[in-house]
């Protein structure tokens, strides 16, 4: 568990600390589009170097994207190789019943690994420098005009932050009844699939009964202490474009344009 | 300002899967300032009972029966204000809380009250300040002991500036040392501002030391009078499950053994000083 680094925040003090998460969410999503812009060889260069210069700004160890990229490796190869052996074109250089090596699939393939790779390495650099309550927060300014067509922004932002607020809280209330169920004899790391499976429900149902019960509590505690629906509530966290948000976006925009100036028509 | 603050008037309540009334005609009235302690068995109603107080629950329907907090009779047109004016610490720390920081968690009741973001920031670290959870104040609550909880939960109330704290065996998780500082930091806040405070406890050093003790037993009110009134009636020590404060255990004790000590004797001070005549 502890080894997947997406959706883990490591604290630091570097520029991309101080940047509005706002500003992040919204250049880490819009990269994951603008790098289907990319078709040649100097267009994927530039993600590159745009990707690794948001690395390098976060002043975190290599080791930490190393991390972030893992869990991963297997599914990019596996579609780098599934591009590699199944797209004919251009020049073949091998081939056997379906599978083929040809100049195109060559090229499409380190295309995709490319790809991949910064898409996944922009992600962790969103991840382990934003909170997710800044995460939090940054989607509920983006999902704030859908106020307009009556979605109930405030409440899912409410909702948001108690779900993150309590995530921790139910990992330690789920290692602290694994470890009770243990000393009355539960084994969770043997036996068949099935029998582990079974293992589970001693934790399940009482995490499930305690869930319910820490809601009821912070229900009642949330209303004793002033809490309404549809009410018109202020807020005490607010987000503050900074100029390293300026950095941020014009650094992002700069890339769009020149990804559509050299991307081959 | 009435002196009188809290006014409960033949009150009774029924949970809605039985047909036993978990409270019983009860009725008392606290004057403002005053620090009441409420005992009795588990299940006597004694948490329903601060439940009614602050609108969480509404007492049964009856003619008779009324609910007046500061002069603001309960009703679904007042419990906004009366809530405002109450606020319960509960029992475990860690369900309360709301945010995500302390910080959070603390401007969490200004929030639902529309105060300005300016004025929150100056009110949140002010209360902090006061409970001496200042340096915590971005901390998260998972890496708060239960009495540093305790604390904030404490913050997050004063912070809208209520007049009457009712404390839901607020201290029953934390350890002796957690409890000595929660207690002894709102009987500042008590002096400080004539707060009224609302204690259900199990703890006896506690009730000893409040001004007036409720004592309830299955729903009903069984007494409501100062602590040496109640420590010094056998029949309702019995009947309530209370036990005695150590210098009570002593005094009879003493008595068993033959020694005659006059019942005004009430502190630890006035029976050294009568021992050693």
């Amino acid at each position: 568990m502890s080894k997947i680094i997406v959706g883990r925040y490591i604290p630091g003090n570097s520029i991309v600390y101080k940047m509005d998460p706002r500003g992040k969410i919204l250049a880490c999503f819009l990269f994951i589009v603008v790098i289907f812009l990319a078709n040649n060889w100097l267009t994927y260069a530039l993600i590159t170097i745009f990707t690794f210069l948001a690395v390098i700004a976060t002043g975190l160890r290599p080791k930490t994207f190393w991390d972030g990229v893992r869990p991963f490796v297997w599914i990019i190869f596996f579609t780098a190789l599934l591009q590699l052996f199944f797209s004919p074109g251009g020049k073949i250089y091998w081939q056997w019943t379906v599978f083929s090596i040809s100049s195109y699939g060559i090229v499409s393939s380190i295309y995709l690994f490319i790809r991949f790779l910064m898409i996944i390495l922009i992600s962790t650099v969103l991840t382990v420098t934003t909170t997710s309550l800044q995460i939090a927060d940054g989607i509920e300014w983006i999902l704030n005009p859908l106020k307009y067509i009556k979605v109930p922004v405030a409440e899912i932002a409410l909702v948001l932050s108690i779900a993150l607020r309590f995530v921790p809280t139910l990992m330690d209330e789920t290692v602290k009844i694994a470890n009770a169920q243990r000393a009355r004899g539960a084994d969770f790391s043997n036996g068949s699939l099935i029998q582990r499976a079974k293992a589970v429900i001693p934790i399940l149902i009482p995490l499930f009964t305690n869930s319910l019960t820490v809601a009821l509590d912070l229900a009642t505690a949330m209303e004793s202490r002033g809490y309404r629906e549809n009410s018109v509530r202020s807020r005490y966290r607010v987000l503050k474009w900074t100029k390293y948000d300026l950095l941020n976006l014009g650094f992002f925009l700069l890339l769009v344009l020149l990804l559509i100036i050299f991307r081959t028509k | 300002m009435a002196k009188e603050i809290i006014k409960v008037n033949n009150i009774s309540f029924t949970y809605k899967d039985t047909d036993k009334k978990a409270l019983n005609n009860i009725s008392f009235s606290v004057d403002r300032g005053e620090w009441i302690s409420i005992v009795g068995h588990n299940g006597s109603g004694k948490s329903t009972l601060s439940k009614i107080l602050n609108g969480l629950l509404l007492a049964d329907n009856n003619n008779e029966s009324s609910v007046i907090i500061d002069g603001l009779p309960m009703n679904e047109k007042n419990v906004w204000k009366i809530r405002d004016k109450i606020g319960i610490v509960f029992q475990n720390p860690d369900n309360e809380f709301v945010g995500a920081t302390v910080e959070d968690d603390v401007a969490f009741g200004l929030e639902n009250r529309n105060v300005d973001r300016e004025k929150m920031i100056r009110i949140v670290s002010h209360v902090l300040d006061e409970v001496n959870m200042l340096d915590f104040k971005k901390t998260e609550p998972q890496n708060l002991s239960g009495g540093q909880k305790q604390r904030v939960a404490i913050a997050g109330i004063l912070a809208v500036d209520p007049e009457i704290i009712i404390l839901d065996e607020a201290t029953s998780m934390l350890d002796p040392e957690g409890r000595k500082d929660v207690l002894s930091l709102i009987r500042d806040l008590q002096d400080k501002k004539n707060i009224t405070v609302l204690s259900i406890t199990h703890s006896i050093e506690e009730i000893e030391k409040s001004d007036r003790i409720l004592v309830l037993n299955k729903g009903k009110l069984l007494r409501f009078s100062r602590p040496d009134e109640i420590f010094t009636d056998q029949v309702l020590i019995k009947n309530a499950g209370l036990q005695l404060p150590f210098i009570y255990q002593l005094k009879n004790n003493l008595r068993e053994k033959g020694l005659f000590i006059p019942s005004n004797i009430s502190s630890e001070e006035e029976l050294v000083e009568y021992l050693c005549r």
